[in-house]
Formats: structure tokens, C-alpha cells, sequence
């Protein structure tokens, strides 16, 4: 089957195409060359911007965190109210049927769920199953448990460190290695209250530094494509913009991805003692090529904080909003939920204007990733109005109108002027994300690769034009016309391929023996536990 | 004219959501457009006009005439006027209501007064469970007005209520008064278990004692407060008692001291 | 070998499903109480969005687990985790026999992360404990109190604020919750209801003010908490779940399975489990259960096997896959095949 999307206008970064042209489809694949046969199907794109399906890098779709905030707060779904209102986290993408429509309708294709607990690798899997239309990927989190910690205190070998993040990300199905508040989890159970980067994990002796240099050097030395993704600790403290810098410091020449950057450019000026430190973190990531990061964006309205630092969500536990909250010590990880409102007061106002600062200081569009850190600082569902801010600084004075004018001194974002152009939309939210995961066949038009694309009819305001895409193809299957979802076929969960050393599979069976008094089995699961057909796809390591 | 009556034809075969039938909602249409308006609830298309016979004109003065356990969200976030239910009604009777008043004849679901914020409502028969109390996952209970139910209310009466007045005069479940913040509960008749567990502040009072009080509350004392005979004048001149029933010197009691709560639990011998 | 029932005549399981697909279709209020696999609970919430039906559990401590979630949340901890780091562990109430095991892992070894410090266990109205359990535990008495007041003497006696009654043996129990690394307190929907487990709740709370202290919440039943979490992110809601309206909705009260059954106001009952099942009068029960015979008075009874199955596991803390092997067919298939044979339906997604 060939299809044609005729005469829009293709950006397409990643072959640096920005102009009127044609995107040719079969079989699930671009068609860059087909030559002068006559399309089975054709589709009008005139008027439209045609680019490839988005990729949303960080975002909190699925697993025992999220569905526990679910089980939370039934009064925030919609339908829990008499007649559906619209109700602040209505549209929150809450049951996993939503939250593949909600994304496929904004032309996102391919999400990663970036917090996995290895112990809970199987629950997540379920979840992400169970999102319709898009492809999930997913990070598995390291460095808060006993076995990685004890290696570490032991001076293992690297190679062994090697064996054993492999077979985690292995196992666990995992696209990805992510490191949440590292040691900071271990240190809580042990009664810690407080843990920065220099700081060590009682029992272990073993610092947070050591635990996130350990895991970076075993992300690369395996050729995983994902950097490590690095949750830094102190997030949301005062003055934790030192965090985020020392631990950048540490990435030394290697890559490094840190999280949602925005809750670490706090300073500690002014009256309130919290202030902007957006520009210094900027800054930083300027001069440091190795360094990528996303944002991590406040939006202001109610939403819930779903997170795996623990230590951080029992501190944010006395702010929550409606009272209520849930911690758990997990294995390992654990996590905290705890819903929180934006408003646009001081705090709130500084925090949604140092997001911004740093999508607009920081220069080069591959290297800074657009999210809201799904939904700690907004649910997904916020992301065409933050388009519309990054495209439009005549957007972001009106807003700022009714935002605390305190706080907005407190910042650099009145003199900043940038707008982000389509191209630039392009690279931070398809080329660089395909790039930065790994996803060769992806996040672009060129030929052969997956038929993900996402046709918007132009607009002056971004926000219409990305909240409901014209139509949106995967896997070259038309998903989505005028905004509504019109097949619901299932995706695909990437994981990537990397193979586990036999010598580390006896020991870990060892290990769970003695500790646990359970067999391995019980930390694993064969693919037919997901009860889908092929739900996974795999990612190849680089050699 | 006189007010709007809605005669149910047959027993609903499946529940009605009826918040649409409130005065403020009727106010200036016309019985055909009434009965058109359509009532969710169950799995079918249903439209007023399938259920009930609409006479009258006045949506100031509502009756539904029948009733059935099927009947939710009847009088929900009404402002003003009056609704008199002539039979039993379903859940979420008189749901954050903001004014007027609810008369039920017979029996009524889960839920009656549910965050209510003022107005009045008298239930004849026996009320569901949670009465006056949040939906699941909400942090609020009843936030205001006068409930009445003069049959037996179900458990947990008054969960996490914040203000108003309840009265069960035929009894209540156990738990009632659970997590309350304030507001004032009375219960005349047999009370079930743990009166005000996890209760902050407010009073309840119940006319003996209930069948198994936490050890966490603290026997403070015969009450004398100026409150007792001020609330039981009121009680009386609202008609909701038509006795002091408290008697003379009931006791009192303070807790729950688990949270810590200040509030007050105020047993009468008289019925022991 | 494959067997299903319509009544207590043996029949054919394309037949027991054609007739089952027909109560369903008739059905006005159609109920479907779970108390089982990922699969088949997924497959049940398909055919509940389609036939209009209310999925619920017939377990009564799940639903307390659940109004625990949903009202307040609280402070956990994967048993897993509790085996390797609790020193201090206090079980509270009466725990289903699925933790049986769980508790003599606790009782039988000790943390390797707590610093080098032994294991105490504690127990306040635990009812009869495993031998192994029973032989450590010291014993906390509340005496005639209920488990919902054992708790809230509890944490006021921690606190240190006046109690009517004390807790005989508190004093130790006192003496070690000061000096703990870990505390774990052990209980279950079987045993204590949602206000004692949000009393305990606030006992957790006030412990983390200066030691490390969280809960284990074992499922009063395992597959029946599993079915709930499932629920939550298909529905978006816990059980139970009702699809009545066209959107789904989450009501532990109007919605309640049991209630719907035994006040008459549910006319069909797909039970997908292994508990005892009798219907009422006036319901038509279908059920579906690995069983030998036909369900007593029930209209339809098919015989189905847990095969390769994912279910949630109190000791995991979270989902497990089982590998097996069966003849008879899988309930999630046979919901499967009832959902074809259903008419569509205008329903939203949730
Ligand atoms: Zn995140």
C-alpha cells in the first residue's frame, strides 16, 4: 500500500528539509524515492506542517507509581463528577486508554516512561501494554539498590558492574538506565533526611558521586545509547541549582542526561530566599557539549507529583494538595505520590519562569528536551499551550501579566526575546529525542524509516495548531483525522538488546537465595507475561 | 399554578440520575421541554417524559410523586426552592445543595447531604451509609445546613463533616462521626461502634450509650455547657425533637485522642 | 478435556458461552465480580465496557485496602524489603492465610539490613499465628477492645496521650519502636477496616517523626487486589467500577457487587473466581471457575484453568508470572468469546 501526503510543508531536521513537498508511505515505512507510481491513497496536506511523529523523552505514563496515584485520587477523574466537567486533571491522560489518544492526538508517537523500578518491571510492562496507538520505551532505575550499592563498597570490577546493569536492563525490558536521587532512597530507609551529591549512604560508605560516576561509566562502556539519566539530588531545595551544577561538573567529557533541570534552578536570593539560577545552570550547559537535559516545565493548575525519590517526596509530603499522599520503600526504589496545585503566586511564578529561561538560554535545540516531566510540573495535556510559549514572546508577556511580579524580578525571562522556530520545535522534540535514545528508525522522514507523522494544519496560535494535529500516521496507519482518534492499534515497547553475562545470573540467583529466601524467577518474567503479541521492539547497543 | 409534580409511571428498571430536575435547572422551561431533557444514570437513553408524568408548572415547589431506590442525585447543588419525594429515593440525595429544602417520604441510598452546604433536608425513613459524608477519595464531608433523618442512618454518619447539623432519631451504624472536623452530629436511638473515631472537633451527642466506645476518648466530666440547652431549644423549635433528649447530665467525653482531636462526645444515661 | 454446564446438564463450552452471551444480552443490570488473573480481569473490564455491566470484587478487604488508597494514602513498604531491613515488626489485626509464609520468614530470620540488629516481633489482635510465629511473637493485648481500638490506643499510647484502657505489654513494644532502624507494621484489609487502617496510618506517620517506620498492607486477596489494580489503569478507577452509564464511574457503595446482588437490583452475575458462589433468587449466575461439577442453581458453570497467567503476589508486592499448563480453556478466553458475541455499544472510553 503507498500512501501519499501531498504538498505540505515538511520539516524534517533531520535531512534538513523545511520547505513544500511530498512524504510518500508503504508498508509502514517512508518512502523516500517511489518513483512515479500513482499513491493507492492520498491525503491534502496543503496549508499543513508535516513532520515525523513527536517523541516524548521523559514522561510518568505508567507502572506502580502512576497507577497508585490513580488509586489516590478518584475524585480528580472525570467521570467520578455527575455529569463529566472538565475538572483540573480531567484531562490528564489518567487511564492508559487516554493516555494514548490524548498523546496521538498532539502527534506524539513514541513516549518513555523513565522510571521503572526493576522490581516492578513486570507491572509497568502491563501498563504500557495497555497504552493504545503509541510506542512506550522505558527506564529502569538504578543505584538505590542493595546489590549495585554492595559492588560498589566492595570495589567490584567494572566489569561485573558491567554484567549487572546489563542483565537489569535486560530483564527489566528496559530502554534505558536512570539513577533517582542516587543513595538517596538507601540513605532514607536509614533514617537520612537530607542527601546531596558528596554525601554518603550510611551502611555503604559510598557516595552518591561514586554511585552516579559507577553507573555512567557501565551506560557507556555497554553502548547503551541512552545516556544515563541522572535525577540529581536536593530536587526542589533552595539553592539546589549547586546540585545540578556539581553534577554536571562530574560528567567529566562523558554524556550525561539530567531530568527535568527546571526544580534545580533554585537559588537561594531575595526575600524569600528562592530565586531564579536559571542563566548559571544555562550557562553550564552551553559550554558542556557532553551534557543534554530536559525541563521539566511548571504549568499552573492542580496535578499530582509522581516520583521514585522518596526522600524527597516524604520532605513534599506537608505541601500536599488535596491532603493526602503516598510513600513507599520499595525494593531498591521506592517512590512517593503527592498531589500538588500550582498557583501562580511567588513560588509558582518563579518555577514556570525558570523553565522557560532554560528552554530560551540554553542555544543549541538537540541538546535541551521538552517536557513537563509528566505530571510533576503539568500534565502532558499543558503541551500546546507551552509550545505556544516558546514560539511567541508576545504569549509569554500576557502571561506573565498575571503572575507575581516579585518573582519575575527574580528572574532573567522579561529580557529574553527568543522564539523557538518549527525547525527548532523539530529538533528538540523529533531529531534530538531519536538521537538521544538510540531510535535510528525514528523522530524523522528520511527513507525507510517508521511511517510515524504528524500533519498539523498551520496556525498563528501554536497552541491550536499542536493541541489537535490534522492527521497523524503510525506505523503508517492513519490514527488520528481532525484531531480524533480514529484506530486504536496497539504499539510497541522498546527495549534495548543488551546481553547478560551467564556468570552474573548464578551470582544474582545466589544472592536473592540467600537475601530473599526466593528464586531469581521472581525478579524476571518470560515476554508472554505482558499477554500481547510481540510487545516488544528492540533497540540495538552501539558498538 | 402550582408546583411542578413528576408522577413516576413504573419502577425504574435501571437508576436514574436525576440532577437535572432541580428548580434552578427547570426554572422557565416548558413541561415539553422537560420532558425531554434526558437522564443519565443506567445503560439506556432515557428522557423525563419515559419515566414520569409532568404536571404542574411552578419549579419552586417540586414533587416526585412515587419514589424508588433508583432515584439518585435528586435535588443536586440546588439553590432554592423545595423538592418532597412522596416514596423512597436513591443516592446522593440533595448533593451539595446550597439551599432550600428536601422532604423524602420514605427511605433514601448512600450518601444523603453529601458535602451539602446549606438548606435543609428531611428524610422520614432511614438513611444509606455516609450520610452527610464525602464521595470516595474527597476530603470533605457535609459543609453546612441541617439533615434530618428520622429512621435509622446507615454507618458512618457524618464522615469527615465540617459544619452543620445532623440528626438520626431512629438510630445510626457504626463509625458515625468518623474523622469529622467539626459541625455537630445528634443520634437518638441505638448508635453502632466507635462514635467519632479519628474525630478532630465538634460535638456529637447521643442519647445512650453506643455499642462499643473507643478507649481513646476521656471521660471529662457531666456536661454543662450553655451549648446543651441552647442545642436542644433549637432542636425543639426546629421540630427535630420533640423532648429534651439528652436528659439532665449526660456526660461527657473528649477525643479522639489517637489524632489528637478536641472533639467532644456527649452521652445521656437516659436510655440505658 | 473441556466441560462446561447450562444448569446441571453437561454441555459444550461454544454452547455454555452462546447461552451465557444471551443472558448478558438480555441483561438490564449485568454484574461481574473478579477475583483473578491480569488476562482475565482485562478481558472482563472489555466485555463490562461493552454489556454495560459493574465489574467488582467479592472480597470485603480489598475494599477496605482500597478506601485506604483512596482517602488518605499512607506510608508502605514491599515485604520483600521488610524481610531485609525490619527490626522492629508489629502485626496488627488478622492476616488472610496467603501471608502465612511471609510471617514465618519473619519470624524465622533476620534483617541483614539493619545494622547488625536482631529481629523482634510483635503482634496485637493477630488472632491464631503459624507455630513458628506464635512461638517468638510477644504478645500486645488490647483484651475485650476491638482491632479499631487496639489501634487507636496504640498511637495514642505512643504519644503518650490518655487512653481509657492500656495496652498490656506496651511497654516493651514502646521501648523498642525508640530505639528501632526500621519499624514494619503488618496488616491487612482481612483483618482491620479502612478507619483502623488509616488509624494505623497515622501511627506510621507519627514514628517517621524520628524513626523509619512504614506499613506492610498484605491483600486480603491477592488476585482480588490484582483485579483492582488493573481496574485502575484500564478504567482509571479501583473496584468496584460501574460502565452502567456509559462512562466508567467508581462508587464502593452504589456500586458494590454484593449489595446488587442480595438487594435484587443486579438481574445477571458473571462470577470469574475460585470462592463459593450461591445466587439469590431471581439472578442468573454464570460462572466461570476451575471446577469438576456445575455451580449449585447456577445457569451456566464453565470449567477454566489458570494457564501461563500473571497474578498479583502479596510476598512480590507486586504482579508475578505463573507458568501452567491446562486443557480446559482460560476465563480469559472465555470472556474474550462472550465479548465477540456481544452487539456493540455506544460507550466512552474512560
Ligand atoms: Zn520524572
Amino acid at each position: 500500500m503507498l500512501t501519499l501526503i501531498k504538498g505540505g510543508h515538511v520539516v524534517d531536521p533531520a535531512s534538513g528539509r523545511n520547505g513544500v513537498g511530498d512524504v510518500w508511505i508503504e508498508d509502514g515505512r517512508i518512502n523516500a524515492a517511489p518513483e512515479s507510481r500513482e499513491p493507492d491513497e492520498s491525503f491534502d496536506a496543503s496549508g499543513c506542517i508535516v513532520m515525523a511523529g513527536a517523541i516524548d523523552i521523559h514522561s510518568h505514563i505508567g507502572g506502580g507509581n502512576v497507577n497508585t496515584a490513580r488509586l489516590l485520587l478518584p475524585e480528580y477523574h472525570k467521570a467520578h463528577l455527575l455529569r463529566p466537567n472538565a475538572t483540573p486533571l480531567s484531562n490528564l491522560g489518567w487511564s492508559t486508554h487516554q493516555t494514548g489518544c490524548l498523546y496521538a492526538q498532539m502527534g506524539f508517537t513514541t513516549v518513555v516512561e523513565p522510571a521503572m523500578s526493576p522490581a516492578n518491571a513486570l507491572h509497568t510492562h502491563l501498563e504500557l501494554a495497555d497504552i493504545p496507538i503509541i510506542d512506550r520505551g522505558t527506564l529502569a532505575i538504578l543505584g538505590n539498590d542493595d546489590f549495585l550499592l554492595s559492588l560498589i563498597r566492595d570495589n567490584a570490577s567494572p566489569d561485573m558492574i558491567e554484567d549487572y546493569v546489563a542483565w537489569t536492563v535486560a530483564s527489566a525490558r528496559a530502554l534505558g538506565v536512570k539513577t533517582i536521587n542516587a543513595g538517596g532512597s538507601a540513605a532514607f530507609k536509614e533514617n537520612v533526611r537530607t542527601f546531596s551529591f558528596d554525601d554518603e549512604v550510611p551502611s555503604y560508605g559510598v557516595s552518591s558521586r561514586r554511585i552516579v560516576k559507577t553507573l555512567q561509566t557501565a551506560v557507556a562502556s555497554l553502548g547503551i545509547p541512552h545516556p544515563l539519566h541522572v535525577h540529581c539530588n536536593n530536587l526542589g531545595v533552595p539553592g539546589s541549582f549547586e546540585t545540578a551544577a556539581t553534577t554536571m561538573g562530574a560528567a567529566e567529557g562523558v554524556p550525561m542526561h539530567l531530568a527535568h533541570l527546571q526544580f534545580y534552578g533554585y537559588g537561594t536570593e531575595g526575600k524569600r530566599r528562592f530565586s531564579s539560577a536559571a542563566a548559571q545552570l544555562a550557562e553550564i550547559v552551553n559550554a558542556s557539549p557532553e551534557i543534554t537535559i530536559d525541563v521539566g516545565q511548571v504549568m499552573f493548575g492542580q496535578t499530582v507529583t509522581i516520583s521514585s525519590d522518596a526522600l524527597r517526596q516524604f520532605a513534599a509530603r506537608g505541601s500536599a494538595r488535596p491532603k493526602k499522599s503516598v510513600i513507599y520503600d520499595g525494593e531498591g526504589n521506592g517512590g512517593g505520590i503527592v498531589p500538588f496545585a500550582y498557583k501562580n503566586d511567588y513560588y509558582g511564578s518563579l518555577q514556570w519562569a525558570v523553565g522557560l529561561e532554560l528552554f530560551l538560554l540554553i542555544n543549541d535545540p538537540w541538546r535541551v528536551f521538552f517536557t513537563t516531566d509528566h505530571p510533576n510540573g503539568a500534565p502532558f495535556t499543558a503541551y500546546p499551550a507551552l509550545f505556544k510559549l516558546l514560539m511567541s514572546r508576545e504569549a509569554r508577556r500576557e502571561a506573565m501579566e498575571n503572575l507575581n511580579p516579585q518573582a519575575l524580578k527574580h528572574t532573567t525571562l522579561g529580557s529574553l526575546d527568543r522564539e523557538y522556530s518549527l525547525e527548532e520545535v523539530a529538533i528538540m522534540t523529533r531529531a534530538a529525542p531519536s538521537k538521544l535514545l538510540g531510535l535510528a528508525d525514528r523522530g524523522h522522514l528520511g527513507d525507510g524509516a517508521v511511517a510515524d507523522v504528524a500533519v498539523y494544519r498551520r496556525d498563528e496560535d501554536a497552541e491550536r495548531m499542536f493541541g489537535a494535529a490534522e492527521l497523524v500516521f503510525k506505523n503508517g496507519e492513519l490514527v488520528v483525522r481532525q484531531g480524533e482518534v480514529v484506530s486504536l492499534r496497539p504499539g510497541k515497547t522498546l527495549r534495548v538488546a543488551t546481553q547478560p553475562d551467564k556468570a552474573i545470573v548464578k551470582k544474582l540467583e545466589g544472592y536473592h537465595q540467600q537475601r530473599y529466601g526466593l528464586s531469581l524467577d521472581w525478579f524476571d518474567f518470560p515476554d508472554w507475561a505482558v499477554g500481547r503479541d510481540e510487545p516488544f521492539g528492540e533497540v540495538p547497543c552501539r558498538t | 399554578m402550582s408546583g411542578l409534580t413528576f408522577t413516576l409511571l413504573a419502577e425504574p428498571t435501571q437508576r436514574l440520575d436525576l440532577s437535572p430536575l432541580t428548580p434552578q435547572k427547570l426554572a422557565g422551561l416548558s413541561a415539553g421541554e422537560i420532558e425531554k431533557i434526558e437522564l443519565g444514570g443506567g445503560g439506556d437513553q432515557v428522557k423525563v417524559g419515559d419515566c414520569f408524568k409532568v404536571e404542574g408548572s411552578d419549579p419552586e415547589t417540586i414533587v416526585f410523586e412515587g419514589g424508588s431506590k433508583r432515584l439518585d442525585w435528586i435535588g443536586t447543588d440546588m439553590e432554592a426552592g423545595s423538592i418532597r419525594v412522596t416514596g423512597d429515593a436513591g443516592a446522593l440525595l440533595g448533593r451539595r445543595m446550597t439551599g432550600g429544602s428536601i422532604v423524602v417520604k420514605g427511605s433514601v441510598g448512600p450518601y444523603a447531604g453529601s458535602q451539602m452546604q446549606d438548606g435543609r433536608v428531611e428524610i422520614q425513613g432511614d438513611a444509606g451509609d455516609l450520610a452527610a459524608g464525602p464521595m470516595a477519595g474527597e476530603l470533605r464531608g457535609m459543609c453546612g445546613g441541617t439533615l434530618i433523618i428520622r429512621g435509622r442512618a446507615g454507618e458512618r454518619l457524618g464522615d469527615r463533616m465540617r459544619r452543620g447539623l445532623v440528626a438520626a432519631l431512629g438510630g445510626c451504624g457504626d463509625y458515625p462521626g468518623s474523622r469529622m472536623i467539626a459541625g455537630t452530629i445528634v443520634v437518638a436511638g441505638e448508635a453502632g461502634r466507635m462514635p467519632g473515631y479519628l474525630m478532630r472537633r465538634g460535638s456529637i451527642l447521643l442519647d445512650r450509650p453506643p455499642q462499643e466506645l473507643s478507649p481513646t476518648f476521656i471521660e471529662s466530666g457531666p456536661w454543662f455547657s450553655a451549648f446543651a440547652s441552647l442545642l436542644e431549644r433549637h432542636l425543639m423549635q426546629e421540630g427535630i425533637v420533640d423532648y429534651p433528649f439528652l436528659g439532665e447530665g449526660p456526660m461527657r467525653y473528649v477525643g479522639d485522642n489517637a489524632v489528637p482531636g478536641k472533639g467532644e462526645l456527649v452521652i445521656s444515661s437516659l436510655k440505658v | 478435556m473441556t466441560v462446561a454446564w447450562i444448569g446441571n446438564r453437561d454441555a459444550q463450552v461454544p454452547l455454555a458461552i452462546e447461552h451465557a452471551t444471551a443472558l448478558l444480552v438480555k441483561s438490564r443490570c449485568p454484574v461481574i465480580t473478579l477475583d483473578t488473573d491480569v488476562d482475565a480481569t482485562r478481558a472482563a473490564l472489555a466485555l463490562a465496557r461493552r454489556a454495560g455491566a459493574v465489574c467488582d470484587t467479592l472480597s470485603d478487604g480489598v475494599r477496605q485496602e482500597t478506601a485506604l488508597f483512596t482517602s488518605s494514602g499512607g506510608m508502605f513498604i514491599a515485604p520483600t524489603e521488610a524481610i531485609r531491613r525490619a527490626d522492629v515488626v508489629l502485626i496488627v489485626g488478622t492476616l488472610p492465610p496467603s501471608a502465612m509464609e511471609f510471617l514465618q520468614k519473619l519470624a524465622q530470620t533476620e534483617p541483614d539490613l539493619a545494622g547488625g540488629k536482631s529481629r523482634t516481633v510483635f503482634s496485637l489482635a493477630s488472632g491464631d499465628l503459624p507455630d513458628e510465629v506464635a512461638k517468638v511473637a510477644r504478645v500486645i493485648s488490647a483484651r475485650d477492645t476491638s482491632v479499631s481500638g487496639a489501634a487507636a490506643l496504640l498511637r495514642s499510647m505512643h504519644a503518650v496521650r490518655r487512653t481509657a484502657v492500656s495496652l498490656e505489654g506496651f511497654e516493651e513494644l514502646g521501648a523498642a519502636l525508640a530505639e528501632a532502624r526500621f519499624v514494619a507494621i503488618v496488616c491487612s484489609g482481612h483483618g482491620c477496616d479502612a478507619l483502623a487502617l488509616e488509624m494505623l496510618q497515622g501511627f506510621v506517620s507519627d514514628l517517621n517523626t524520628s524513626v523509619r517506620a512504614s506499613m506492610v498492607l498484605w491483600p486480603a486477596s491477592e488476585r482480588g487486589w490484582g483485579s483492582a489494580l488493573v481496574s485502575t489503569w484500564n478504567a482509571g478507577f479501583p473496584l468496584p467500577v460501574s460502565f452502567q452509564s456509559g462512562v466508567a464511574e467508581h462508587d464502593p457503595r452504589r456500586f458494590r457487587a454484593s449489595r446488587l446482588i442480595e438487594e435484587g437490583e443486579a438481574d445477571v452475575w458473571l462470577h470469574v473466581g475460585s470462592e463459593p458462589v450461591s445466587p439469590p433468587d431471581g439472578i442468573e449466575l454464570i460462572v466461570l471457575a476451575d471446577v469438576a461439577n456445575p455451580i449449585d442453581r447456577a445457569a451456566v458453570t464453565i470449567a477454566t484453568a489458570e494457564h501461563d497467567s500473571v497474578v498479583f503476589s502479596g510476598m512480590a508486592g507486586t504482579f508475578v508470572a505463573k507458568a501452567a499448563e491446562a486443557s480446559a480453556p482460560s476465563a480469559a478466553s472465555v470472556l474474550s468469546q462472550i465479548l465477540e458475541q456481544l452487539p456493540e455499544r455506544e460507550v466512552a472510553p474512560c
